[in-house]
């Protein structure tokens, strides 16, 4: 087994570790999203809700650890500046900046669920949706930069969680009825 | 006289008592995903640090990291080299010079 001084890496596994999570949680919960928008989440919508909400917090909780610890890595050493605004730090872009703008992304769409009165309902249900999109950055971000996107067991993980969701999303899209596929099946 | 069926619950009391449910529930739920969460946090943490590539460490202890590559454990390619670049853009040294230096106790202790 590969001896791994811990001191030197704890920081570095954590953010992984964190990285790793925020997707599982974050793709639960665009799961669990679309599931209470679509057709059959409508029997548990309350619970779904909930389940919603959870797993969008703990998502971000989550994502908030991936980058914070990146800051305690003594050998990566960035900056403030460097987690927090897309091409600052030069390095593995553009997957890097990806991440960051989905990052901002799910945590500002996902936070303004609580200023959604402020906002008017509608308008944030309309913003609401490019949680979806800042969810796909996130993923493209994870196979390009991950360190552990080269592994077996990781892209099986990866490829397991995302699939379905993108499935779900891709459903969504379909039958939405503003959708270019709903127009011409009306028409 | 007295009816066949019990009386039926004050609407006010049943209403409290499915919002009381409905919180417990609520409660439940969050817990769950609380739980779920440092699960996954843990099992990722321990996948990462068994089975997840290294790379180089840091100059302090690359030389160990050295020794550890010729005794042919495989780590990974991509990180050995991202850490590399990390160090070229943050520190402002040059990958080579850090992998030369990682390299020469190797190279004397096979010599």
């Amino acid at each position: 087994m590969l001896a791994v001084d811990l001191g030197t890496h704890f920081f570095w596994i954590t953010s992984r570790a964190a990285g790793i999570v925020a997707l599982l949680l974050s793709s639960g919960s665009v799961a669990a999203g679309l599931a209470i928008s679509g057709r059959f989440g409508r029997m548990r919508g309350p619970d779904l809700r909930v389940t919603h909400e959870a797993l969008s917090l703990a998502a971000l909780a989550a994502l908030v650890l991936h980058a914070a610890t990146l800051l305690g890595d003594s050998f990566f050493h960035p900056t403030v500046a460097d987690l927090l605004i897309p091409f600052h730090m030069n390095y593995k872009e553009p997957y890097m900046a990806i991440g960051i703008i989905g990052g901002w992304g799910m945590l500002i769409l996902g936070l303004s669920y609580y200023a959604r009165e402020r906002i008017g309902v509608n308008r944030w249900k309309a913003l609401h949706r490019l949680t979806a999109v800042a969810w796909i950055l996130g993923v493209i971000h994870t196979l390009g930069e991950g360190t552990d996107a080269g592994q077996l067991w990781f892209l099986a993980m990866t490829l397991i969680v995302v699939i379905p969701v993108a499935l779900l999303l891709a459903a969504r899209i379909l039958t939405t009825p503003g959708s270019a596929t709903g127009n011409a099946r009306r028409a | 006289m007295q009816s066949a069926h019990p009386a039926p619950p004050h609407p006010s009391r049943e209403l409290r008592r499915r919002l009381r449910a409905r919180a417990r529930r609520v409660r439940i739920l969050r817990r769950r995903v609380g739980a779920l969460t440092v699960a996954l946090l843990l099992t990722a943490w321990g996948a990462v640090f068994a089975i997840g590539p290294m790379g180089h460490a840091s100059t302090a202890s690359a030389t160990k990291v050295a020794l550890v590559y010729t005794r042919g454990h495989k780590t990974g390619k991509r990180s050995a080299s991202k850490k590399a670049n990390a160090v070229s853009s943050s520190e402002g040294t040059s990958s080579s010079s850090s992998a030369a230096s990682t390299v020469s106790p190797v190279t004397t202790s096979q010599s």
